[in-house]
């Protein structure tokens, strides 16, 4: 424990003082999201082409934003100091629980911005955020595990994307049900529907996590 | 061996399924046309099986390091992704025929889609990699983590969907899964099924066989090496000289 | 290999990258208290055969006897220090990863960064962070030390505190030199040629 917190003060800590790893997946989230309001120019899109946008642009942030996690300390060249330092478990957690909190300021800034642009108004609350949070945990454990995969490649800024991506699109599709859901209370199956989507992305979330924990070993050490 | 008669199998309940099997009953549009299930669902079906017997290997290998693990584990994903690739262009021929358009956004349409580009990277993953060794161990952890996602597209996605609602193909797939169809059709799909999966281990044991072999004989560049660099001798050993004898020299 | 408390030794350890063999056939048996100098020229294989010695590469072939992470240290020019953390930061850090004292304090000293305590790495000189490097390497007392080339960037006064530190390291337990320094090899007793 003393360890995870360590190294997760380490990550916070150098991501702060740099700032550009934190700054430009915001501004890329920013950037996606207005891209993708131009959609709704002409009229209001419905509440499952709206959702499917939201996921598009919290999938596409966290592909740019979170493999970097890994790979940032192949690129400095830090990840040996780190092999020696520490076992595997609490650097896994470590990252993984960096990529939680930077895909939750990423949907804190994207999700108003979202509603504003695309003029819809979300009519049940709850659903709409706990889906957020367990969608944003899902992604998080995906391209946490991903991303150390791609780290040790050559190529691994060029690919990082496409490993990530098919693993996120099963995430998105459950996303897209939860947070249509809440764009329309007044139909109780689509509710329920929903909450049943806000399920599947909790074990996601949970499975992507302890799968990736037990391979990590493996894939940090080859 | 038995192969060889397996291509004679595969003929006759190829041409059996064309020729026997009746119109389907009650479709508007081209009945005939209900044969594709033959060639359609057996691929779909058999497509994880391979992805699971790649997690296993991938398993295997992650725990013995043997380059055999790593060639069953990536000749498996090999022959899983070409039965998917089958799966999804007879599946999108048939939706042509029947709904007039090659996407239906079904959700078991989109099952085997996504299972296809999720193994889609696995070669995209395998392919940045020089080091072999490293290669099999990347492609290993891959395999496992994928398959995560398999059960998931196949039994929980479909039924949480709100998209299953907009599609016509959710029928058909009913009918197969749902253990509907008549016994004419039952027969000839569990024969074409079985059919398929024997082809199939076919392909996959030829790969590995072939992989194993490439490792064992093939490997021309290490081979060429050898030669090309005569001052690392494959016998010859690296000793270190002794500089003092007496250790408290050292420290004088 | 069994690894025999009071010796660190290997055996026919050799490394392919790709089609080429670096070295084949390294073999040596240090006993505690010794120091092997691993020299040889550009492209040997030195750093290698220290990187698998420290278990950050698998070697293609061989075995060694292998020491647990923790009871490591390892100073090399590619093993890099974190640029927006500072030289007392990088002391508390790994001293939390390793569950042991920083004595961040005593180390700072002994290593002479004094008065740089505050600054990040990125505003380091090569060998203020080869110093750096070295303090973190014995904060936590390592069985054995491994160097590769820890003399190339350091001043006069730096290569006094080198020769200090590597007095106690064979005081403690094993050391491995890798170096192209004539005069560094008067710390070993043992002189391994690469190629």
């Amino acid at each position: 424990m003393d360890r995870f917190n360590a190294l997760l003060k380490k990550e916070l800590a150098s991501e702060l003082r740099t700032r550009s790893g934190i700054y430009s997946t915001l501004l890329f989230a920013v950037l996606t999201t207005t891209a993708v309001g131009f959609t709704s120019i002409e009229r209001a899109p419905s509440p499952l082409v709206a959702s499917a946008l939201l996921w598009l642009v919290l999938g596409f942030a966290s592909v740019t934003g979170l493999a970097r996690a890994f790979i940032v300390e192949e690129d400095q060249r830090t990840s040996d100091l780190l092999r020696l330092l520490s076992p595997p478990g609490p650097v896994f957690w470590a990252k993984l629980s960096y990529n939680f909190l930077l895909v939750l300021a990423v949907a804190a800034v994207v999700v108003p911005l979202h509603l504003i642009f695309e003029s819809v108004h979300p009519e049940n609350w709850p659903l709409l955020i706990v889906g957020t949070i367990s969608g944003c945990g899902a992604l998080a454990s995906g391209v946490t595990f991903c991303g150390s995969l791609v780290a040790k490649s050559s190529a691994r800024g060029a690919i990082a994307g496409v490993i990530c991506l098919p693993v996120l699109l099963p995430i998105i599709i459950s996303g897209m049900g939860a947070i249509s859901g809440s764009f329309e209370s007044s139909n109780s199956d689509v509710v329920i529907g929903a909450w049943k989507s806000v399920a599947a992305l909790a074990g996601l979330s949970l499975v992507f996590a302890g799968i990736g924990r037990q391979l990590f070993p493996f894939v940090w050490e080859s | 061996m038995i192969y060889r008669w397996l291509l004679v199998v595969l003929s006759i309940a190829a041409t059996a399924a064309y020729a026997f099997a009746p119109n389907a009953r009650g479709w508007s549009t081209a009945p005939e046309t209900a044969r594709i299930l033959f060639f359609h669902v057996p691929p779909a079906m058999l497509c994880s099986l391979f992805y699971l017997w790649a997690a296993i290997q991938g398993g295997v290998h992650l725990v013995k390091r043997s380059p055999e693990s790593d060639h069953k584990s990536s000749a498996a994903v090999e022959i899983g992704t070409l039965l998917c690739a089958l799966a999804t262009v007879t599946g999108s021929m048939f939706a042509y025929i029947q709904w007039g358009r090659f996407w239906d956004w079904d959700p078991r349409q989109l099952d085997i889609f996504l299972q296809l580009m999720v193994y889609a990277a696995y070669f995209a993953l395998r392919s940045s990699f020089t080091d072999p060794q490293r290669r099999a161990v990347i492609g290993a952890a891959y395999a496992i983590f994928a398959f995560v996602t398999v059960p998931f597209l196949i039994w929980i996605m479909p039924r949480l969907v709100a998209l299953s609602k907009f599609s016509q193909h959710a029928q058909a797939n009913n009918v197969v899964i749902g253990n509907q169809l008549d016994a004419t059709y039952r027969i000839y799909l569990y024969s074409t099924a079985f059919v398929v999966l024997l082809v199939a281990c076919w392909a996959y044991e030829l790969r590995t066989r072939q992989l194993d072999l490439e490792q064992q004989t093939g490997d021309p560049i290490a081979n060429r090496v050898s030669d090309s660099h005569p001052a690392v001798s494959n016998s010859g050993v690296v000793r270190p000289i002794r500089l003092r004898s007496d250790r408290s020299e050292a420290d004088s | 290999m069994g690894c025999r408390e009071n010796f660190f030794a290997a055996k026919n350890v050799g490394k392919r990258f790709g089609s080429q063999w670096v070295f084949r056939g390294v073999e040596f048996e240090i006993p505690q208290g010794e120091c092997l100098a691993v020299t040889g020229p550009n492209g040997s294989g030195k750093s290698t055969l220290l990187r698998i010695l420290a278990r950050l590469e698998q070697p293609t072939e061989g075995t060694f006897s292998a020491f647990d992470r923790p009871r490591m240290g390892c100073v090399a020019p590619d093993l890099n220090l974190y640029p927006p953390l500072t030289v007392y930061e990088h002391f508390l850090f790994a001293a939390r990863l390793r569950s042991v004292q920083a004595n961040a304090q005593k180390l700072i000293e002994m290593v002479g960064l004094k008065g740089a305590e505050t600054l990040p790495a990125s505003a380091l000189s090569t060998g203020m962070k080869t110093r750096l490097k070295l303090g973190l390497a014995v904060q936590h007392e390592p069985a054995l030390l491994i160097l590769d080339e820890p003399g190339s960037s350091l001043d006069a006064q730096g290569k006094a505190m080198l020769a200090e530190i590597v007095a106690e390291q064979k005081r403690r337990g094993f050391l491995i030199l890798a170096t192209n320094d004539h005069s560094e090899l008067r710390f070993a007793e043992q002189e391994l040629r690469l190629g």
